[in-house]
């Protein structure tokens, strides 16, 4: 028996079977009972001892290797049959999945984290006040003058003669002084009420974002560049802020902020958002004013210096996202915050 | 404040287009709202000063006249007019075809009834300067014929407007905004306007009246004088020209001076028909309680004590800074004029205008307090305007009655002070220069304030303020603070308050942002009882509207407005939360104002058990142990179908609440404080080995009376179970003829597991005895096979 011939015949003839059933044939061939090579092995014991093993150790490494192949080969044609039968069993992939429920963030809130989190990046503390305040830490401690027009009851909305509904989150900047010496640097945000009359850019209840810092050698240079940050990360990193002298009674210098226009090329071509002005209005702010340091302990205007902002979360979320009322975000209309997600 | 830039260039000079002029104001702090274009558009060039040479009637029309108009250069134009109010002679302003109305009309050669008219002899009204329709305007004889109209009469001007905020009313003034101009430019301001006319007339002026200040808290200076022969009549075109321009309405002479005289430089002033003055008398006062006056308006008002009154012997003739009485009111017939120039406290006109509800172009300027320092300068300036336009002769003398007059303060200003609050170095040429131009005057160891600053100029602080925003903010460097701590941190309340916003995002709720305020019918409309504490609200003094007139006690109401909203918009599922106040009356000067969050499920899938797997959600997600689900009497809540929930509520809407706010039965709500999701140590798991050990499970169902909860069986099994039972789920309830007639069958499914072995069979054996045991015992339970 020409060992070499028969291996190299087997070898073919596993390589070539086409299915589980044919191979298995294949295997009763070369390696059943019947086998050539298995009666050859079944033989060995009439050879003599020393040509048994050379001849056992050929016998049995051919059967190990033609084993090997077959096993192998049956792995193979496993799996191509397993593919043949998943191919056919096959889902129109393009029919909707299960959706779970979901629920969306509310822009304002979302546009408040968002916020919120540029100056907590910036090392700013968080602190709460209340929405109900008295007239002393709305008005009196932040130097509005008795004659404030701010304080009239056609501004303000009054729970007695001497609480309100704050008008701003500025009352935290007394509050937070209150609490502890500087260096200060503190973020705050919350619900607001005027009495203005709703219309697309204003509502009796709003919500505000407030910043104060007071530490040694603060400048307004220091106020820009941090509203600069700002800008960046809430409006796009090209953004550029300019400030323009204002009044506001318990600020001095006193500014408001434009940011460079998120919405055209700036060239004074007609913008919605801008109206071609190539800027748009952010924020209030301002360097501290001294007389506030006289409403509280421990700070000494010779020695430190601050600045606060606020500014109106609804009104930056409608600039970023193109509201054109921003009544519709006190509407809680399903389809109108889907978009938003 | 609109401020025409012809009237402008009056006091200062400027090459910059006005546009651009505006945008550097906007930049050093007087804002330019708007720009406005008055007038003729364009081609100006087509508008003449000329003279009538010859007027005929027009041979085909009775109401047209035939006129030869000399126009300068070139032939006389023939022009046809409709207009009566002239003769031969008169000098007019013509626009020649080619010319541009301010309405747009674009004037042509036309031929009127046959004959060819080559231009238009204006009225006022053609050219936007008043109102008068009822001839053509007469212009100055002086007025060199052919010489461009605009070179005379403000027939094309730019009109800025700007935002004065409070703190500037010397700015609400077209001098004023000179001065800032002149600032901004470094340029030279001219003085006030106004020269002394020689006063001719007979007598003084104490002859002709008598004057007193009962209140001189309220008014810390009255001046006035007296001018006789004077002729009412209409301003020249020029003065209607800068009042129309500036906003007002041109009147006569006498009030348009008044008003130019507070356009100009910023000094409300009123004129007195001295002739109705009784007992020719002034008396400065506070108004009697109830005493009454008829305003200019035609209003009858009725004033109480804290009003000042400008009155006669008799009553009052003007309610001070706001408005003069009909009865002294300046008319066709006038001849005697008594011009006041007074100073009013800025707080008592402010309240005075509220109470009454009348603010006017004065008042808005009194409210701010005004320089009294001012009173000369208008009197000099109210007087040769009288004397030029009014052919009034001026009575030497004057009145001025006025206390020790405030002197403004000298205030130091360091350097190192200004540069270390703004951040940038400056020249003191720089310093000098800014302050100087706005009026600062360099006296010994500080800046003396100009007297129409002295109210808001008192500290360093305030020139620092002054010299930054003339010098531009443009130059100051964008700086991040240097030497900042660190420790930039959310509080633990916004932490939380994001935990809980993004769990309810993730269970399929989403968040609504709900008024915090409600109406009083509200506490009704829950069936809150008088004695709740959540009927008790905080109230508002002056609501905007019976809908907003008091604080919210409970977060949830305001969600089912959105719901129902929602679901009339065919949504089929509404899950809204709202985190926010709400407003306790307590003990404090303040309410209490704790945090809460509420939820809504309406639609598909809502009911009691989908709204309180969402409140247990919660506790987990906050890692605080959920508290017991006990049923609970709320009166907004089905009384079947809601659980008390640490110190809030879960459960079906009562029905009838339901209906009030027009849903369907069904809608399920919850509501809990925040501080009940706060875990105590705050934010910190320990580690607790769930791995080592395999858990052992096991299922049991008991079956007992339909009155016990399943809480009330949870509690008994937890209580038996020890250490070793870590979890019960309910997960079955069966009722049916297998377990009898009021009785149900729980099925529970148990967790044994142990931290530092692993269970035998038999130990969890052990332990489910106890628990059948005690249920037996306890809540009557038997195990059902
Ligand atoms: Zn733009």
């Amino acid at each position: 028996m020409d060992l070499d011939a028969l291996v190299s015949d087997a070898q073919a003839r596993i390589a070539a079977a086409t299915g589980s059933a044919a191979l298995e044939q294949v295997r009763i061939d070369v390696l059943g009972r019947k086998a050539p090579l298995v009666l050859a092995l079944r033989e060995l014991g009439s050879l003599d001892p020393e040509e048994r093993r050379a001849r056992g150790a050929d016998l049995n490494r051919a059967r190990r290797s033609l084993e090997e192949l077959v096993d192998r080969r049956a792995r193979e044609l496993a799996e191509a049959e397993l593919e043949e039968r998943l191919r056919s069993d096959r889902l129109d992939v393009t029919l909707p999945g299960i959706v779970p429920p979901r629920g969306y963030t509310h822009l304002i809130e979302g546009t408040r984290r968002d916020i919120l989190d540029v100056f907590v990046g910036f090392g700013y503390r968080m602190v709460d006040g209340p929405e109900i305040d008295t007239v002393h830490y709305n008005f009196d401690a932040l130097n509005h003058a008795p004659t404030h027009p701010s304080r009239q009851v056609t501004d303000t909305f009054y729970v007695c003669d001497d609480v309100v509904l704050r008008t701003h989150t500025s009352p935290v900047q007394i509050r937070t002084m209150e609490a502890g010496p500087p260096p200060v640097y503190m973020a705050t945000a919350g619900r607001c009420y005027r009495r203005d009359t709703p219309d697309a850019t204003h509502t009796a209840m709003f919500t505000q974002i407030e910043g104060l810092v007071v530490d040694r050698g603060i400048t307004l240079g220091h106020l820009k560049g941090t509203l600069l940050g700002f800008a960046r990360a809430i409006f796009g990193a090209e953004r550029e802020v300019r400030l323009r002298p204002h009044f506001f009674p318990f600020t001095e210098p006193s500014v408001e902020v434009d940011v460079s226009c998120f919405n055209c090329a700036r060239d004074g071509s007609p913008c919605r958002v801008c109206r071609g002005e190539g800027w748009v209005e952010i924020l209030g702010a301002g360097m501290v004013d001294p007389n506030l340091y006289g409403y509280v302990d421990g700070y000494d205007p010779e020695e430190v210096s601050g600045f606060a902002f606020g500014m109106g979360v609804e009104r930056v979320a409608g600039l970023r996202h193109d509201i054109p009322d921003i009544r519709l975000l006190w509407e809680n209309d399903l389809r109108f915050m889907e978009q938003f997600g | 404040m609109r401020v025409p830039v012809s009237w402008l260039r009056e006091y200062v000079s400027f090459d910059l287009p006005p546009r651009e002029l505006g945008e550097r104001l906007s930049m050093t702090g007087t804002k330019l709202e708007a720009l406005h274009r008055r007038g003729v558009p364009r081609a100006l060039e087509r508008y003449r000063v000329g003279r009538v040479l010859s007027r005929e009637q027009h041979p085909n029309a009775d109401r047209l006249s035939l006129c030869s108009v000399d126009i300068g250069a070139g032939e006389p134009q023939q022009i046809v007019c409709g207009a009566r109010n002239f003769e031969a002679g008169a000098t007019v302003a013509v626009a020649l075809p080619g010319a541009v109305l301010p309405d747009g009309t674009e004037l042509r050669v036309a031929k009127l009834r046959g004959l060819e008219s080559h231009g238009m002899m204006l009225s006022e009204r053609e050219l936007d300067l008043g109102q008068d329709h009822d001839g053509i305007m007469l212009l100055p004889d002086d007025w060199p014929v052919g010489d461009a109209l605009i070179d005379h009469l403000a027939i094309a001007d730019d009109v800025l407007e700007f935002e004065i905020t409070s703190n500037r009313p010397d700015c609400q003034n077209v001098h004023g905004i000179a001065r800032e101009v002149s600032a901004v430019l470094d340029t030279d301001l001219a003085d006030w306007p106004g020269t002394e006319p020689e006063p001719t007339g007979e007598g003084k002026a104490e002859d002709y009246v008598k004057a007193r200040i009962d209140a001189p808290d309220m008014c810390p200076r009255w001046a006035a004088r007296v001018f006789t022969n004077v002729r009412v009549g209409p301003s020249p075109p020029w003065l209607k020209a800068r009042i129309s321009a500036a906003g007002m309405r041109p009147i006569s002479n006498v009030v348009d001076i008044t008003n130019y005289v507070m356009l100009a430089i910023g000094e409300p002033t009123h004129a007195f028909d001295l002739d109705k003055v009784a007992g020719r008398e002034i008396i400065v006062r506070r108004a009697a309680d109830g005493e009454r006056v008829t305003t200019l308006d035609g209003q009858d008002r009725v004033l109480d004590t804290d009003t000042l009154v400008i009155a006669d012997a008799e009553k009052p003739s003007a309610v001070a800074g706001l408005m003069g009485s009909e009865w002294s009111e300046v008319t066709a017939g006038t001849t005697t004029v008594l011009m006041e120039c007074a100073n009013f406290d800025g707080p008592t006109t402010q309240a005075s205008s509220i109470r009454l509800g009348l603010r006017t172009e004065g008042s808005s300027r009194w409210e701010k307090g005004l320089d009294p320092h001012l009173p000369p300068k208008a009197l000099r300036l109210a007087s040769q305007l009288m004397v030029e336009l009014a052919g009034a002769t001026l009575v030497p003398g004057e009145i001025d009655l006025h206390g020790d007059l405030p002197e403004p303060p000298v205030v130091p200003l360091r350097r190192e002070r200004l540069e270390g609050l703004i951040g940038v170095a400056y020249a003191d040429d720089e310093v000098d220069r800014a302050l100087g131009r706005l009026g600062y005057e360099w006296e010994g160891p500080g800046w003396r304030v100009p007297t129409w600053r002295a109210a808001d100029t008192t500290r360093e602080v305030d020139l620092i303020e002054e010299v930054a925003r003339i010098r531009g903010l443009e130059r100051v460097p964008a700086e991040m603070p240097g030497g900042h701590p660190g420790g930039g941190r959310l509080n633990p309340d916004e932490r939380l308050r994001r935990r809980v916003v993004d769990v309810l995002r993730g269970a399929g709720l989403s968040e609504a942002a709900t008024l915090t305020l409600w109406d009083l019918g509200m506490p009704e409309r829950l069936r809150l009882g008088a004695g709740d504490r959540r009927a008790a609200l905080v109230e508002l003094q002056n609501p905007m509207s019976a809908e907003w007139a008091a604080m919210r006690t409970l977060v949830f109401p305001g969600l089912l407005g959105s719901a129902r909203r929602n679901l009339a918009m065919s949504a089929p599922r509404v899950a809204l939360f709202e985190i926010g106040h709400v407003f306790l009356k307590g003990d404090g000067r303040l309410p209490d104002q704790p945090s809460r969050v509420a939820g809504v499920l309406a639609g598909e899938g809502a009911g009691f058990f989908a709204a309180k797997g969402v409140v247990e959600a919660l506790f987990e997600a906050a890692r605080v142990e959920a508290p017991a689900f006990r049923p609970v009497d709320e009166p907004f809540l089905h009384p079947g179908r809601a659980a008390a929930a640490g110190d809030g509520f879960v459960g079906e809407l009562h029905p009838l609440v339901a209906e009030a706010f027009e849903l369907e039965p069904g809608v399920a709500v919850f509501e809990l404080g925040l501080d009940g999701l706060r875990g105590r140590p705050p934010e910190l798991v320990l580690y607790r080995d769930v791995t080592s050990f395999p858990p052992l499970r096991q299922d049991i169902a008991v079956v007992v009376a339909e009155d016990v909860p399943a809480g009330r069986v949870v509690e008994v099994v937890r209580s038996a179970g020890g250490a070793e039972l870590t979890r019960i789920e309910v997960f079955d309830v069966y009722r049916g003829p297998q377990v009898g007639e009021g009785r149900k069958s729980l099925a529970l499914h148990l967790v044994f597991q142990a931290p530092d072995r692993t269970l035998t069979d038999a130990e969890a054996d052990a332990v489910r005895e106890r628990i059948v045991a005690a249920l037996a015992a306890e809540v009557g339970g038997e195990l059902r096979a």
